[in-house]
């Protein structure tokens, strides 16, 4: 498994788009927390901020963890990417199973990579925002006094939730076969509106979708939703489903 | 020595296997000759376990592909294009397959030395023509020094040159006492590169023994082909 392992995060690493996802989610989360910290302390100065300074920079944490389901996706989407007619056709996925054809054993080692690529990017994302802000944030500065007990489960939720968001991307492109659509469901649903989020405002049933639940590792004080633990369980049990459901339908299709 | 056994196959209800029986021995160079479309490559991608077969069993060296430890080391194989995805460069395509099986990084350089892709080897996917594609598959299925060699219509896309190169390849190979099973629906390439033939059309195996055994009362192999398969169709 380890060789297996090793050989994915090579694969991960020689391509450019899984690059360019990891390195923008890093890179664009650190800069918006940049970019905000300084209204955010005027808001904090002036005692008008909504929330306390942690809830306004755990926030942050979610918009990367749009770059770690864009990975997850093209981990997959990119084993179903055919090559041009001209170029004679053909897929990854054929020299993957040729690689390694017990296919659970290609789906486990491929999402092991993904959680090892997942949990270096967001530690290094978390890490980046709380620096950055507590530089520019100054006295509301998060790490100034030390992450009580809280803040550093919301720093874990927050990994956590990148990883299992990654997953949930993953998982879905096995059975789709195809980037395209996992990723405009998912990105849209996660940055531009949120279906789920509109849902809760219908059903307090959509507490229960994992990107909703998993938020609450983050999100403290909402005074809706479910527990932060109860929200990472939730969530790990989705992306758990969805992994099985894909990984048995992959195993029974034709390649 | 790779052993397929009454294998069956159907595609949404059509039947693309029925029943197809044949050996490919070591130390030989057996040719799958059939029209495009008699059921070659559905035969090659379930001795390779990317298919499912309905019925029937396909081995190599007495065990199903999806048995084998490392199956690289064992079996090399091409099938459509290059099997490597386009924004990689042919090196970094060739490194994850090579640590996926365990095998030695340096036969990295010497396989794209040996299918003459040295100077691309930094090169993307996607700027590859047919040729240089084909060329990398090729690399990939030498890449683990397997003793039997599944090619899937290897010369397709290749320059007379290139069609020379493989000719050569695959009589070494066998020369080398490894298992070599080629298909194609060239009888040209055939004649002049395989000992001995399975001819399929239309899913069943029409005929099968060495050329001479195949061409029979024929005037030539084409003579024979194209009477084998027209009968196979009927």
């Amino acid at each position: 498994m380890r060789q297996l392992v090793v050989a994915e995060l090579r694969k991960l690493m020689s391509l450019p788009i899984a690059l360019l996802a990891g390195g923008l989610s890093v890179a664009g989360q650190v800069a918006i927390g940049a970019l905000t910290a300084g209204g955010l302390r005027e808001r904090l100065d002036a005692g008008t901020a909504y929330g306390s300074a942690a809830d306004n920079v755990f926030q942050l944490v979610m918009p990367g963890a749009v770059g770690a389901i864009v990975l997850g996706v093209v981990l997959v989407g990119s084993e179903y990417t055919s090559n041009s007619t001209d170029a004679g056709g053909g897929r990854q996925i054929t020299t993957s199973l040729l690689a390694v054809p017990q296919r659970g054993r290609l789906v486990a080692g491929k999402a092991l990579a993904l959680v090892i690529a997942s949990v270096v990017l967001a530690t290094t994302a978390i890490v980046g925002v709380l620096a950055v802000t507590s530089v520019l944030l100054g006295p509301h500065s998060v790490l100034a006094n030390g992450l009580d007990g809280a803040e550093r489960g919301r720093a874990v939720g927050g990994l956590v939730y990148w990883t299992l968001s990654a997953l949930i991307g993953f998982g879905i492109t096995w059975v789709t076969r195809s980037g395209v659509i996992p990723l405009i469901v998912l990105v849209v649903n996660s940055s531009v509106v949120s279906v789920t989020y509109l849902l809760s405002k219908v059903t307090s049933v959509a507490y229960y979708f994992p990107d909703l639940a998993g938020l609450r590792m983050i999100i403290r004080d909402t005074g809706t939703g479910v527990a932060p633990l109860t929200g990472g369980l939730v969530m790990a049990l989705w992306t758990a489903g969805i992994l099985l459901a894909s990984g048995f339908l992959f195993a029974r299709r034709d390649a | 020595m790779i052993e397929i056994t009454h294998l069956t196959k159907h595609h949404r209800g059509t039947p693309a296997v029925r029943d197809v029986s044949f050996r490919a021995l070591p130390g030989r160079v057996t040719g799958f000759l059939g029209p495009n479309g008699a059921g070659k490559s559905s035969t090659l991608r379930i001795l390779l376990g990317l298919d499912h077969a309905d019925g029937g069993t396909a081995t190599i060296g007495g065990k199903p592909y999806r048995e084998l430890a490392s199956p690289l080391r064992t079996v090399g194989a091409l099938l459509e294009g290059s099997g490597a995805h386009r924004s990689r460069t042919a090196r970094a395509h060739l490194e994850w397959v090579a640590l996926s099986n365990g095998i030695a990084r340096d036969r990295v350089p010497r396989v794209l030395d040996e299918v003459g892709l040295t100077d691309a080897a930094g090169t993307r996917i996607r700027k590859f023509s047919l040729g240089m594609s084909r060329r990398l598959g090729i690399a990939t299925a030498l890449l683990g020094d397997p003793e039997v060699l599944v090619l899937d219509e290897p010369v397709n896309g290749l320059d007379p040159e290139g069609i020379r190169w493989l000719r050569r390849l695959v009589r070494t190979a066998a020369d080398d006492g490894r298992t070599v099973l080629l298909s194609s629906h060239f009888m040209a390439e055939m004649s002049s590169t395989a000992d001995d033939l399975v001819v399929i059309a239309a899913g069943c195996v029409v005929a099968q023994g060495s050329i001479d055994e195949v061409v029979g009362d024929h005037a030539g192999l084409e003579d024979a082909f194209f009477t084998l398969t027209a009968g196979g169709k009927a």
